[in-house]
C-alpha cells in the first residue's frame, strides 16, 4: 500500500513541476543574450580591437598602459566557437562572433557597417575584423623529413584549395605572409616524393579555430599518398597557446602547431597561410537585424543596448 | 627460514615505498604549482591577485617585461565560487539532509535498498552529463521566466546542489543510522510521536555527523568544475542576481588555459594554488569536525557543543538568544505539526524524481539515436567526416582504464596493506602519509589536470597523450583506492590474523592467504568503483589527454578524447546535439553499470564469506 502511495506522489510531484514550468512562459521581448569568448582568445582579440563606437574607445583597450576589456558583465563568454554557436543557434535573443570558416546554416552572419565577409573585402581591407592563422614549427630542432615535407605541403598553392574549402581566405602575398618588418614568405612548389617520407606520426595541435582548414589539408596531403589523415597525423586542438608550447617544447621536431593570431616567440617559426574574418552571427529567427555598424555592435557588447528594437537594422 | 625472512623483508620495503610514492605525488602537487605560480604571484603581487577585482589578462605578458599590461584579480571569481558553494549548500545541503532522514525513517523497508542505491547512482553520473543536463533542459527552462537564457547563479546552485546531494545523503543516513536505538526507543517512551523522536532526538545526536556530511559537500561543489562551466556563463562578475553571467576559480582555469600566455598562465596556476588552500581548509574543517565531534556530540560533549554552549553563557541576554528562542518555539511547532516528516518525503521523493528526470530524459532523446545511427557507435573514425564516431573515444577511455588501475591499484593496496599492517598508529611518518591522503582526496580535478599539465605532459614531449592523462587521473585515484582498502582490511577481525600467526604462518603469508582474501568484496568495490570515476572525470584530461576525438589511437603516446570529454565538444558544437545526447546514454551506462557491478560483488562476497564462517 505505502508503495503504491509514494509512487503517486512521484508521479503528482513531477506533474506538477512540469505544469508550474510550463505555464510560467511569458511575452514582451527579452534581454538580447551577448555571447562572446574568454579574454585571450584569438577571435575575440580579433574582434575587440576593431569595434568601437568611433569616439576612440574599443572593447579592449590600453587604459594607462592596462589592457582594459569593455565587454558588459552580462555576457556570456564561451570556451570555444562551437559553443557560441550553439548558443546563438538556440537562443532567438542571442548575437555572437565566430571564426568566419566555421559559419555552417545553424545561424545567420550579419554584415557590419554594410559589408559582408568575404574573401575580397577580408583581402582589400574593407572588413575590418579579421586575423591571421598561423602554422608554426620549433626553429631549435630539425624537423623529420615527413614533418619537413608537409611543412613544404603547406606553404605550397595546395594550401589555396584547403582554405577555400574551410571558408578562409588564402595568403598568396609573400610579404603578407611575413610578420611585419620580416623577410617575406614566398610560395613553393610542392612535388609528391616517390614514397612518403620518414619519421613517424606528425603531432598538430593549436587552435581550435583552424580545425576546419587543417583537417582538410592534413587529408588532402595524406591522400597523395595513398593513405588517410589518421595514418599520417596525430591531432589535438586546445587553443593557440598550448599548440606555441608545444613546438617549443618540441623534441623530436614532429610537431606542427597553429595559432590563431600573430606570432613572434622565441624559438618558433611561423608563417601566415590565410585570414580569417570573425563573422557576426544572430540567430536564424532573427530577421528584424541584418546590418550592424560598429557603433551599434560597441552599444550591444557594452550593455549599452539590452534589446534590439532599440536598434533599426 | 632464510628465504622467509628475505621475503617477509621485501615484502613490507614494497609496501614502504608505495606509502612513500603516495606522500611524493601529493608533495609533487604542491610544491609544482607553487613552483609555476610563485613568479607571477611576484609579478602581479599577492594582494593584487587575490582582492583586486579585475581580470583583464594580456596575452602578450611576459615575465621579463618591466610592466604587466594585463590585471589578474581573481577577487570576483573567488566571490562566485563562495556564492555558488552556498548555493550549492542551501539546495543539496537541505534536500540532502531530509532525503537522508527519510531513507533513515520514513521509507517504507520494501523501497530503502532501492533508495540507497539511487542516491549511488546519482553519485556515479559524470559531471559532464549533469552539465549537459543543464544545457539542454534547465537552462531553456529557466529562460522562460529568466530576464536571459537562464544561466547564472541559480542554475548553477541547482546542478552543484544536485551534484553534492548523494555526497550530503550517505554521510547524514550513515551518522543518522549510527545513533543507538535506544535514544529513538527513549523517546518514544517519554510519549513522542515517530516524527517527534526522530526530529527532536535522533536528529540532534547526529548533528555533528550531519555538519561533517555538509562540509564534504562544499569541497565537492568548491573543486566543480565542468558542470558549472556548462550553465554558469562565466563572464567575470560578481553574482549579484540570480541569472547573472559569472566565474567561478574552476572555470577561469579550464577556459582560459588553452589561449593562456606566460603571466597569464602562471596566474592560472595561481588560481589552482588558491582553489587548493581552499579545500585544504574545508579539509582541516572536516577533520576536526569528524574526528572530535562526531563521537563527543553524542554525549554532548566535543567541538561544536562546546562553541555553542560558549556562545550561550557570553550572549545570554542577546538579541540572539531572542531568536535563538523564537526558532526553538518555532521548531515545536514543526515538531508537532510534523513539517519535518513532510519535508522528509518530500524530499525523498524528489531526489527520486531527480534521478529519473536526467537519466530518463537524456535516454528518451539520446537511446534511439544509438540504433538509428550505428555509425556513432562502430564507424571507423576519418579526419573530413561530418559523421562523427565515438568509437576511438571509446577505446580511449578503457586503454586509460586499463593502464590507470593498473598504476594506481598495485600501489593504492600497499599503501594500504602498509597503513593497517605494518605501521604504528602514532608514528608521525604514519600521520603525514595518512593526511597526504586525505589532501589528495580533496583536490578539485581541474587542479590534477594543472599538474599534469604542467609535469607530465611537459615530459612526455611537450604534447598531450593518453600515457600524460592515464598518470594524471592515476594519482587521482589513488586516495580512493588506499582509503576503502584500508576500510576493508581494518573490517578483518584481529583473531584471523592471530590465529594465523599462532598456526606458525609468517607475516606476508598471513596477509596474502588470509587478510587480503577477506578483505575481498571491499577492494573490488574500490577498483569498480575507480573505473567508473576514470570514465565519469573530464577536467584532468583535457589538457593532459586530449580534447577532440581523432584517429584510433594505436598506443598510449597519440591524443584522443575520452567519452566524458568527447561529450563535453559535443554538447558545445550546436549540431552535433544528436550525437552529445547518444554519448551521455552510453557514459551513463557505463558509468551506473560498474555502480550496479560494484554493489553486487560487494554484497555477493559478504554473503559468501559469512556463509563459510
Amino acid at each position: 500500500m505505502k508503495t503504491k502511495k509514494l509512487l503517486t506522489i512521484l508521479l503528482s510531484a513531477i506533474l506538477t513541476i512540469g505544469g508550474v514550468f510550463g505555464l510560467t512562459a511569458c511575452g514582451g521581448e527579452k534581454n538580447i543574450t551577448v555571447v562572446a569568448r574568454h579574454q585571450g582568445s584569438g577571435t575575440r582579440e580579433a574582434f575587440d580591437r576593431v569595434v568601437t563606437d568611433g569616439n576612440g574607445n574599443y572593447l579592449e583597450m590600453k587604459v594607462d598602459g592596462k589592457t582594459t576589456f569593455f565587454t558588459t558583465d552580462k555576457a556570456d563568454l564561451q570556451p570555444e566557437t562551437g559553443n557560441v554557436m550553439s548558443k546563438v543557434a538556440s537562443d532567438k535573443n542571442a548575437i555572437g562572433y565566430i571564426s568566419l570558416g566555421s559559419v555552417n546554416d545553424t545561424i545567420k552572419v550579419v554584415n557590419v557597417n554594410g559589408v559582408a565577409p568575404s574573401a575580397e573585402t577580408v583581402l582589400d581591407g574593407s572588413y575590418k575584423m579579421q586575423r591571421p592563422f598561423v602554422i608554426m614549427t620549433s626553429s631549435t630542432v630539425t624537423l623529420t623529413d615527413i614533418a619537413a615535407d608537409f611543412l613544404l605541403y603547406l606553404k605550397s598553392e595546395a594550401s589555396e584549395t584547403h582554405a577555400e574549402e574551410a571558408g578562409c581566405i588564402y595568403l598568396a602575398d609573400p610579404a603578407m605572409r611575413a610578420n611585419e618588418g620580416e623577410t617575406a614568405i614566398p610560395v613553393v612548389e610542392y612535388e609528391v616524393k616517390s614514397s612518403l617520407p620518414s619519421g613517424g606520426k606528425i603531432v598538430v595541435n593549436g587552435s581550435t579555430s583552424m580545425e576546419k582548414f587543417i583537417k582538410k589539408a592534413m587529408s588532402g596531403y595524406a591522400s597523395l599518398y595513398g593513405r588517410t589523415a589518421d595514418e599520417l597525423f596525430t591531432l589535438d586542438l586546445q587553443g593557440s597557446s598550448v599548440g606555441k608550447t608545444a613546438v617549443q617544447n618540441d623534441k623530436n621536431g614532429n610537431v606542427i602547431g597553429l595559432s590563431s593570431a600573430s606570432v613572434k616567440e622565441e624559438g618558433i617559426n611561423s608563417f601566415n597561410v590565410c585570414l580569417d574574418a570573425v563573422a557576426v552571427i544572430v540567430n536564424n529567427a532573427n530577421t528584424q537585424i541584418n546590418n550592424l555598424t560598429l557603433a551599434q555592435l560597441y552599444d550591444i557588447y557594452t550593455g549599452k543596448v539590452t534589446k534590439f528594437s532599440e536598434i533599426v537594422g | 627460514m632464510n628465504t622467509t625472512k628475505i621475503k617477509e623483508k621485501t615484502g613490507q620495503t614494497i609496501f614502504t615505498v608505495a606509502a612513500v610514492i603516495c606522500v611524493i605525488a601529493v608533495a609533487a602537487i604542491f610544491v609544482f604549482m607553487l613552483i609555476k605560480s610563485i613568479p607571477a604571484l611576484n609579478k602581479i603581487g599577492l594582494f593584487d591577485f587575490i582582492f583586486g577585482d579585475n581580470w583583464s589578462p594580456d596575452r602578450l605578458d611576459k615575465y621579463e617585461n618591466a610592466t604587466l599590461s594585463g590585471s589578474y584579480g581573481i577577487l570576483k571569481m573567488i566571490i562566485g565560487t563562495l556564492a555558488a558553494t552556498v548555493g550549492a549548500l542551501l539546495i543539496g545541503g537541505t534536500l540532502g539532509y531530509f532525503t537522508a532522514v527519510f531513507i533513515a525513517f520514513y521509507c517504507p523497508k520494501k523501497l530503502k535498498k532501492i533508495f540507497s542505491s539511487m542516491v549511488n547512482l546519482l553519485a556515479g553520473i559524470p559531471s559532464v552529463v549533469y552539465g549537459f543536463f543543464g544545457i539542454v533542459f534547465l537552462l531553456p527552462l529557466l529562460a522562460n521566466f529568466a530576464p536571459n537564457n537562464g544561466s547564472g547563479l541559480l542554475a548553477t546552485s541547482l546542478i552543484l546542489g544536485i551534484m553534492i546531494m548523494p555526497t550530503v545523503v550517505s554521510l547524514s543516513k550513515t551518522s543518522l543510522e549510527a545513533v543507538p536505538r535506544s535514544y529513538y526507543e527513549g523517546a518514544l517512551a517519554l510519549g513522542s510521536t515517530h516524527s517527534q523522536a526522530v526530529f527532536g532526538t535522533v536528529t540532534k545526536a547526529a548533528k555533528s555527523g550531519v555538519t561533517a556530511s555538509l562540509v564534504l559537500g562544499i569541497g565537492r561543489a568548491l573543486g566543480e568544475t565542468m558542470a558549472v562551466v556548462m550553465v554558469a556563463g562565466n563572464s567575470v562578475a560578481y553574482p549579484d542576481s540570480l541569472f547573472n553571467s559569472f566565474r567561478v576559480l574552476t572555470a577561469n582555469i579550464v577556459m582560459e588555459m588553452g589561449y593562456a600566455g606566460e603571466v597569464q598562465q602562471g596566474a592560472l596556476v595561481a588560481t589552482g594554488v588558491i582553489l587548493l588552500v581552499f579545500v585544504l581548509i574545508v579539509n582541516l574543517v572536516f577533520g576536526a569536525i569528524s574526528k572530535k565531534a562526531i563521537k563527543g556530540a553524542v554525549e554532548g560533549k566535543g567541538l561544536f557543543s562546546k562553541i555553542f554552549k560558549r556562545n550561550e553563557k557570553t550572549k545570554k541576554t542577546t538579541f540572539w538568544t531572542k531568536c535563538k528562542d523564537k526558532i526553538a518555539g518555532f521548531k515545536d511547532k514543526i515538531k508537532t505539526a510534523n513539517i519535518g516528516a513532510g519535508a522528509a518525503i518530500g524530499a525523498g521523493v524528489f531526489a527520486g524524481t531527480i534521478l529519473l528526470l536526467v537519466i530518463g530524459f537524456i535516454f528518451v532523446k539520446g537511446a534511439p539515436h544509438l540504433f538509428t545511427n550505428p555509425h556513432l557507435l562502430f564507424g571507423k573514425y576519418e579526419f573530413d567526416s561530418e559523421q562523427i564516431t565515438i568509437l576511438p573515444s571509446i577505446i580511449t577511455t578503457l586503454m586509460t582504464v586499463a593502464l590507470s588501475l593498473l598504476i594506481s591499484v598495485p600501489i593504492g593496496l600497499c599503501t594500504a596493506i602498509f597503513l593497517n599492517e605494518y605501521a604504528k598508529k602514532n608514528n608521525f611518518f604514519i600521520k603525514i602519509i595518512r593526511g597526504a591522503i586525505d589532501l589528495l582526496n580533496g583536490v578539485p580535478s581541474i587542479v590534477y589536470g594543472l599538474f599534469g599539465m604542467i609535469t607530465f605532459v611537459a615530459l612526455i614531449g611537450g604534447t598531450s597523450s593518453i600515457l600524460a592523462g592515464t598518470l594524471t587521473i592515476s594519482i587521482m585515484l589513488l586516495p580512493t583506492i588506499v582509503r576503502s582498502t584500508e576500510e576493508s582490511l581494518k573490517s578483518v577481525q584481529d583473531s584471523l590474523r592471530e590465529g594465523s600467526l599462532a598456526l606458525g604462518a609468517g607475516k606476508m603469508r598471513t596477509i596474502f592467504k588470509i587478510v587480503l582474501p577477506s578483505a575481498l568484496p571491499g577492494i573490488m568495490s574500490a577498483i569498480i568503483l575507480s573505473m567508473g570515476r576514470v570514465i565519469a572525470e573530464s577536467a584532468p584530461f583535457i589538457y593532459t589527454m586530449g580534447s577532440v576525438i581523432s584517429a584510433t589511437p594505436t598506443s598510449y603516446l597519440d591524443s584522443n578524447a575520452t567519452l566524458a570529454v568527447a561529450l563535453y565538444r559535443l554538447s558545445g558544437e550546436g549540431w552535433y546535439v544528436n550525437e552529445a545526447y547518444a554519448t551521455a546514454v552510453v557514459l551513463i551506462i557505463l558509468v551506473l553499470g560498474l555502480n550496479l557491478l560494484a554493489e553486487l560483488i560487494a554484497g555477493k562476497l559478504n554473503k559468501k564469506l559469512q556463509g563459510d564462517k
